[in-house]
C-alpha cells in the first residue's frame, strides 16, 4: 500500500510502526538475546528487585524476569497473528459472499454473527475452553471465533457498497464470472477497511491472551508469554511488585502500538470503522 | 413506537433462542465421551452411568433440548455435577457482587467518558484535547487485571488506604462495600471510559458544527445552556450505543477482576467449574450473561427513540 501523506506526517502511526516492529524482531531473535537462560532456576536469588545483575528483577524461582520477557515476546507476539488469520478465513469469505450474494444468505449469516456477538467475549472464551481443555491452541480457535463475526460484518458492509459502483456493473457486462469479480475488484476495494479492522483486532487479541494466561487458560506452563508471566508474579504480589510492573507494560505498548497503527490507517483510509471492544 | 418495540422484543427472543442452543451444546463439542470426560479421571463405571443420567445424554438432542429450555424458562438450570447444587442457586448467591460491581465500573465509566470527551471536544487540537486523547488511547491498551494489580500494588500496599481483597454486602455496610468495591471498579472501567472518551469526543465535534448548535448560539442562548441541552442530548445515542457495547466487555473484565480482588461474584465460580469441568454451572453463568447482555442491548436500541425521536417509525 502507499503511504498516503497524512499517514507519513503522522507521528502517531511510526511510534505504532517502531514498537510493532521492535515487538517483531524480539519474538524472533529474543531467545538468542537473553542475558541469563530464561528457564534457570536460582533459588538463592529468588524475587528480587530491579538491579544491574537482573534489569527487570526474579520471579519466584530466580529466573531473570528481562530473559522470560524476550523469550516469551514469541508467544505473546504470535497469537495476535495465529488467532486473526484464522478470523480473517472465516469471516471474509463469508462476509464476501453475503454482502454479493443474495439477500437470504446474508440474512441468514447475519443471525448467526449476532447470536456469537451477544456472548461477553471473554465468557464464550472460557465456554470453549471448559469443554476443549486449557492451552493456546484452544485459545487461538476461540478467539479466533470470537472475531469472525465482526470481520464478516464489516467485509459484508463494505463490499455491499462496492457492489453499487458502476465498475461491478461494467464487470458484469463484460461477462466476469463471479469469482473473477470477488477476487479482482471487490477485495482490492474492501482491503482498507479490512486491515484498519485487523489492527485493532491484533491488539485486542493479544489482549484476551494474557488475560486467558493470567487465569491459567492460555499458555500452560513450562511455557510462558507475558500474561502468564503476571499470572505467576501475581501470587508473589506482597513480596515482589516487579514481576507485575515489567510484562504488563510490554503488553501495554504492544496493545497501544496496534491500536495506534489502526488509527492512523482509519484516518487514512477515511471511513469510520469503530473498533469494537472484545475484551 | 409499538412497532418498533414488538420488533425489537422478537430480534432478542430470537437471539436468546439461539444463544441458548448454542450453550446448550456445548457438551457436544467435547472431545469423545461427554460422560466419561466430565465424570473425571478417577471415575468408576457406576459414576459415569450416573453422570450420563445426570446430563440425560441417552435421549436425542432436540428432547434434550427443549426438556433443557423449559426447565431453564422455570428457573432450573440444573445442578453442580460436583456439589449438586442448584446452578440457578449457585449463580443467584453470587450475582449480587458481580452487578455491584458492573454498575459502579458504568457508573464510573460513564461521568469520565461523557466528562473527558466533551471536554476534549470543546478545546479541539490544543493541550488539554491532545492530552485527553493520548490517555484514552493508553487507557484502551491496558490490560483491566494490570491496572487492578498496579491499585493494588499502589492504593492497598504502600499506601494503605483500601482494602487489597474481599467483600461486604451493601444492605450490612455500605461504607465498606464501596471500598471494598472502588479499586476493582475503577481498574475495570478505565477501558470502557477511555473508548467512551474517543467516541463522545468525536460525536460532540460532529454536533457543534451542525446548524441547530449555531441558530441556539445566535438567538443568545448562554454556552451551559447550549451544551448542556443541545449538544449533551444528542450526544446520547453514541453514548447509549458505546455503554452498551461496554457491558459485555466489562462483563468479561468482572471474571478476572474478581479473582484478582478476591470478589465473591460469578468470576471466580466460571474459572473453578472450568477447572472442575462443572459444565452444567459454566453453562448457567453463560446463559445469564449472555441474556443480560441482550436485554441491555435491547433497552439500548429502545433508548434510541428517546434521543432521537426520528429513529421512531
Amino acid at each position: 500500500m502507499i503511504l498516503r501523506r497524512g499517514l507519513r506526517n503522522d507521528p502517531a502511526f511510526w511510534f505504532g510502526v517502531a514498537v510493532l516492529i521492535a515487538a517483531i524482531a524480539i519474538a524472533i531473535a529474543g531467545p538468542w538475546l537473553t542475558p541469563y537462560d530464561p528457564n534457570a532456576n536460582n533459588l538463592t536469588h529468588r524475587l528480587q528487585s530491579p538491579s544491574a545483575a537482573h534489569w527487570f528483577g526474579t520471579d519466584d524461582l530466580g529466573r531473570d524476569i528481562f530473559s522470560r520477557m524476550l523469550a516469551g515476546a514469541r508467544i505473546s507476539i504470535s497469537f495476535p497473528f495465529g488467532s486473526v488469520a484464522l478470523a480473517i478465513v472465516l469471516g471474509l469469505p463469508a462476509g464476501l459472499l453475503a454482502g454479493y450474494g443474495g439477500t437470504r444468505l446474508g440474512r441468514g449469516l447475519d443471525f448467526a454473527a449476532d447470536i456469537l456477538m451477544s456472548f461477553p467475549p471473554l465468557l464464550l472464551a472460557i465456554a470453549f475452553i471448559a469443554v476443549r481443555g486449557p492451552g493456546l491452541g484452544s485459545a487461538m480457535i476461540v478467539v479466533g471465533i470470537i472475531f469472525a463475526p465482526r470481520l464478516f460484518r464489516i467485509a459484508r458492509a463494505a463490499t455491499q457498497e462496492v457492489m453499487a459502483e458502476t465498475y461491478i456493473e461494467a464487470a458484469r457486462a463484460i461477462g466476469s464470472s463471479p469469482f473473477q469479480i470477488l477476487l479482482w475488484h471487490v477485495l482490492r476495494n474492501i482491503a482498507g477497511p479490512v486491515i484498519v479492522y485487523v489492527s485493532f483486532a491484533m491488539g485486542t487479541a493479544l489482549l484476551i491472551e494474557a488475560i486467558l494466561s493470567f487465569i491459567g487458560l492460555g499458555v500452560q506452563p513450562p511455557a510462558a508469554g507475558w500474561g502468564s508471566m503476571l499470572g505467576r508474579a501475581f501470587r508473589y504480589l506482597y513480596q515482589s511488585p516487579s514481576g507485575i510492573v515489567f510484562p504488563g507494560a510490554a503488553i501495554a505498548a504492544t496493545v497501544l502500538a496496534f491500536n495506534l497503527l489502526g488509527d492512523a490507517l482509519r484516518d487514512a483510509v477515511g471511513r469510520p470503522i469503530s473498533p469494537e471492544g472484545a475484551r | 413506537m409499538g412497532r418498533h418495540l414488538l420488533r425489537q422484543l422478537a430480534r432478542t427472543a430470537a437471539l436468546l433462542v439461539g444463544v441458548s442452543m448454542l450453550v446448550f451444546s456445548l457438551d457436544s463439542f467435547i472431545p469423545g465421551d461427554p460422560a466419561i470426560v466430565l465424570a473425571g479421571q478417577n471415575a468408576t463405571e457406576a459414576d459415569i452411568a450416573r453422570t450420563r443420567e445426570q446430563l440425560g445424554l441417552e435421549k436425542p438432542l432436540v428432547q434434550r433440548y427443549v426438556d433443557w429450555a423449559g426447565r431453564a424458562l422455570h428457573g432450573d438450570l440444573g445442578r453442580s455435577l460436583f456439589t449438586g447444587q442448584p446452578v440457578a442457586m449457585e449463580i443467584g448467591a453470587r450475582l449480587p457482587v458481580t452487578l455491584s460491581l458492573l454498575t459502579l465500573a458504568l457508573l464510573i465509566a460513564l461521568v469520565l467518558g461523557i466528562a473527558a470527551g466533551v471536554a476534549a471536544a470543546l478545546h479541539r487540537n490544543r493541550l488539554p484535547d491532545r492530552t485527553i486523547v493520548t490517555a484514552a488511547s493508553v487507557g484502551v491498551a491496558m490490560p483491566n487485571f494490570w491496572v487492578g494489580l498496579l491499585l493494588v500494588l499502589g492504593l492497598a500496599l504502600a499506601l494503605p488506604l483500601f482494602p487489597a481483597t474481599g467483600y461486604v454486602p451493601l444492605t450490612s455496610d455500605p461504607l465498606g462495600w464501596l471500598a471494598h468495591l472502588a479499586l476493582p471498579a475503577v481498574g475495570l472501567s478505565l477501558a470502557p471510559a477511555a473508548e467512551l472518551t474517543r467516541q463522545v469526543r468525536g460525536s460532540v465535534i460532529g454536533i457543534l458544527q451542525r446548524d441547530f448548535v449555531k441558530a441556539a448560539t445566535a438567538k443568545g442562548l448562554p454556552r451551559r445552556t447550549v451544551i448542556g441541552k443541545h449538544v449533551l442530548k444528542n450526544t446520547g445515542v453514541t453514548v447509549a450505543t458505546v455503554a452498551g457495547i461496554q457491558v459485555s466487555v466489562l462483563l468479561g473484565g468482572s471474571v478476572v477482576m474478581e479473582q484478582v480482588f478476591g470478589l465473591p461474584g460469578l468470576g471466580p465460580l466460571v474459572l473453578d467449574s472450568v477447572t472442575a469441568r462443572d459444565l452444567p454451572i459454566v453453562q448457567g453463568i453463560v446463559l445469564v450473561s449472555t441474556a443480560l447482555i441482550l436485554v441491555c442491548n435491547l433497552a439500548v436500541e429502545l433508548s434510541y427513540g428517546y434521543f432521537n425521536p426520528k429513529v421512531r417509525t
